[in-house]
């Protein structure tokens, strides 16, 4: 009860409440300007959350990541351009509402939807996160090098686009994860004699160049007039109506949609690999699919965008779960938070409940403040959505370059991290360009040196017999999970067979 | 046609994998060494390499060149220009200060696309200014110092 108190305590004070709202007034800005993720708000925030305490850094990035996912929302209504990819599944609806001048109606639905799919997320993880850690205690380094395997063949199978593609972005990944000396034998591997590469590459300059930097080069490799055209025809319709006098009547007509698209989208979260834009895709096909209305969706219906809507969010929360419990990434924003979380000394884990129990349970209540700070700033933001539409990206990408070159800096002091931040942005670049996801590289970057740790440590411990890694109870489950993972594509396929268009096309998967 | 670039170009870099990985040096008596991950992840590439490889040819022979995957683009001027301003910031930042080279960086880039001196000169100079004091002296991040003090 009282390690609770501490918890709630560590997020009501001064200092963090200010940080959770000036990151919320940032994640909106990101959020909201089209081409600009959550992961990018998210990397480019790392840098600065350094000088923090723990629990404000990681409210900071829940909060950032919170509401840019539902910014992604405004352009997507106003301008028919989703802001982040998790609002792409529903842009044709909500640009539908927005060229009929209910813009503000549709955003107030989403933002609701968004905090109820959030606070939602949150729930299940708060439930089920403590008691899966108490039974991951019993985890052995096989099941953990299960785990890690499971994490990665998801992020292959999982993501949509070519599995080929995918894997081959994921041993990128796990390249970039063997750089450094190796933790068994101490051997330098890659390191080319440079001193910094030596501890490895540490993966925050890696993310600012798969996310930020990539997006600069991505804006100048565009054609100066077409760009300029992007920039120029982004002007609102105008607009009527309150931002939330019709959200009682939508919540009560469709309040089993939002409970089957919170639901749903904090079970796909907790997915290792799957993030919000996979879980915004799932839940709007799902939604068509039950419809009894299928032929108004991409009209101006709002079924698919309450569905989808709270989907996102919560999924924001769920893929926390596997992040938290055994350190195995959920999506993009959380392989980023992991690298935080080690470096304020919270190691991710089961043991996390035990060790920092304080932390743990002030990082659930910066959830539910996050998810709750959503109406306020997102009303403030639908309300002054002309902002957004008249920031041209051409002003914005010189400066998010600087922040770009200052925030890799800023992790060791150290040039050698510019220059990772600049090859990895050239990397995502040319590999981006053909059509490569880039989540499976994040993903093998992070779960790299868990893989190779666990496997080694087990060979050591079975003395070389591979038939170790199915001989306990939990690590044959696992591998038949991997085996079931193995097999998704399949899966995958009858699933379109069923839903068609239930998952995105390759190039908005690459977030 | 892309698609057959980067299939070569994975299995070149599997094999540059695997020839720097037989260097690693073995542990006496364990039997798995520091090799052992960069030479999987080596036949990784290679494989993914050669299915990749594999999968284009095949478009290829099936819908000819103009319809199988596009070809791989020529890096334009404009592209190669943000990276080329990061690579000026790493080796002059230390001789003309971090906030010369950002407002500098800025400078070329907005007027690259195409946004009027003026303007850009008054952003540039707001925000070199702005990013090198929240992460200079808020964050106390040792930005490097040029002749002009900042």
């Amino acid at each position: 009860m009282n390690e609770l108190l501490d918890g709630i305590l560590l997020v009501f004070n001064l200092q963090t409440l200010l940080v959770i709202v000036i990151a919320a007034l940032f994640g909106v800005f990101v959020g909201a300007i089209p081409g600009l993720s959550a992961t990018m708000a998210v990397a480019l925030l790392v840098p600065i959350t350094f000088a923090m305490d723990p629990v404000a850094a990681i409210a900071a990035i829940i909060t950032t990541a919170a509401m840019a996912i539902f910014a992604g929302d405004i352009p997507g209504t106003y301008l028919n351009i989703p802001g982040t990819p998790a609002s792409a599944a529903y842009v044709s609806d909500s640009a539908a509402l927005g060229r009929m001048g209910r813009a503000r109606e549709a955003l107030g639905l989403n933002v609701t939807c968004s905090v109820i799919g959030g606070l939602t997320g949150t729930l299940v993880l708060v439930m089920i996160a403590p008691s899966l850690a108490e039974f991951a205690l019993n985890f052995s380094s096989f099941e953990y090098f299960w785990l890690a395997v499971l994490g990665l063949g998801s992020a292959v199978f999982i993501s949509t686009g070519s599995a080929i593609k995918g894997f081959l972005s994921l041993m990128v990944g796990l390249l970039l994860a063997s750089v450094g000396l190796d933790l068994v034998t101490g051997a330098p591997r890659f390191t080319f004699d440079v001193p910094d590469l030596m501890g490895g590459i540490n993966f925050i300059p890696v993310m600012i160049g798969f996310f930020a930097m990539y997006e600069v080069m991505k804006l100048y490799s565009q054609h100066k007039d077409q760009a300029k055209d992007n920039d120029s025809a982004q002007d609102i319709a105008p607009q009527h109506g309150d931002v939330f006098s019709l959200v009682p009547t939508h919540l009560k007509r469709y309040w089993k949609n939002v409970i089957r698209g919170s639901s749903l989208g904090a079970f796909i979260g907790a997915l290792p690999g799957a993030g919000a834009d996979i879980a915004a895709w799932i839940c709007y096909a799902v939604s068509k699919k039950r419809s009894k209305t299928p032929e108004k969706f991409g009209t101006g219906h709002v079924e698919g965008l309450v569905d989808a809507g709270s989907a996102n969010n919560a999924a924001v929360a769920g893929a926390w779960v596997p992040a938290l419990v055994f350190g195995i990434p959920g999506d993009s924003i959380t392989a980023i938070v992991i690298g935080v979380l080690y470096m304020k000394g919270m190691n991710p884990g089961p043991t996390i409940f035990m060790d920092n129990s304080a932390m743990a349970y002030g990082l659930f209540t910066a959830f539910f403040v996050a998810n709750l700070i959503l109406i306020p700033i997102g009303y403030l933001a639908i309300r002054s959505a002309h902002v957004f539409a008249v920031t041209p990206t051409r002003v914005l990408m010189p400066i998010i370059l600087c922040f770009c070159i200052v925030g890799a800096f800023a992790i060791n002091n150290s040039l050698t991290d510019v220059w990772i931040m600049l090859i990895c942005g050239v990397v995502a670049y040319l590999i981006a360009s053909a059509d490569f996801p880039i989540a499976p590289a994040i993903l093998g970057l992070v779960l790299g040196n868990i893989l190779e740790t666990n496997f080694m440590t087990s060979m050591i411990k079975a003395d070389g017999n591979l038939l170790a890694f199915v001989e306990r109870p939990i690590s044959i489950g696992l591998a038949l999970l991997v085996l079931l993972i193995a097999l998704f594509p399949l899966l995958a396929k009858l699933w379109r067979t069923r839903y068609p268009g239930a998952l995105p096309p390759t190039k908005e998967a690459i977030e | 046609m892309k698609d057959l670039v980067f299939g070569v170009i994975f299995i070149a870099l599997g094999v540059a994998v695997w020839l720097l990985a037989r260097e690693f040096p073995a542990v006496p008596g364990m039997q798995y060494g520091a090799d052992l991950f960069p030479s999987l992840i080596a036949i990784g590439m290679t494989l993914g390499g050669l299915l990749l490889s594999i999968s284009a040819i095949r478009q290829l022979r099936t819908y000819g060149p103009e319809r199988s995957t596009p070809r791989l683009p020529l890096p334009s001027f404009a592209v190669i220009l943000p990276c080329v301003l990061v690579v000026a910031y790493i080796y002059l930042s230390e001789v003309l200060g971090a906030a010369p080279m950002m407002l500098l960086i800025m400078l070329v880039l907005l007027i690259q696309r195409g946004v009027r001196v003026l303007p850009a000169i008054a952003i540039s100079t707001v925000a070199a200014a702005v990013i090198s004091l929240s992460f200079g002296h808020l964050l106390k991040v040792p930005l490097p110092v040029g002749p002009l003090g900042f």
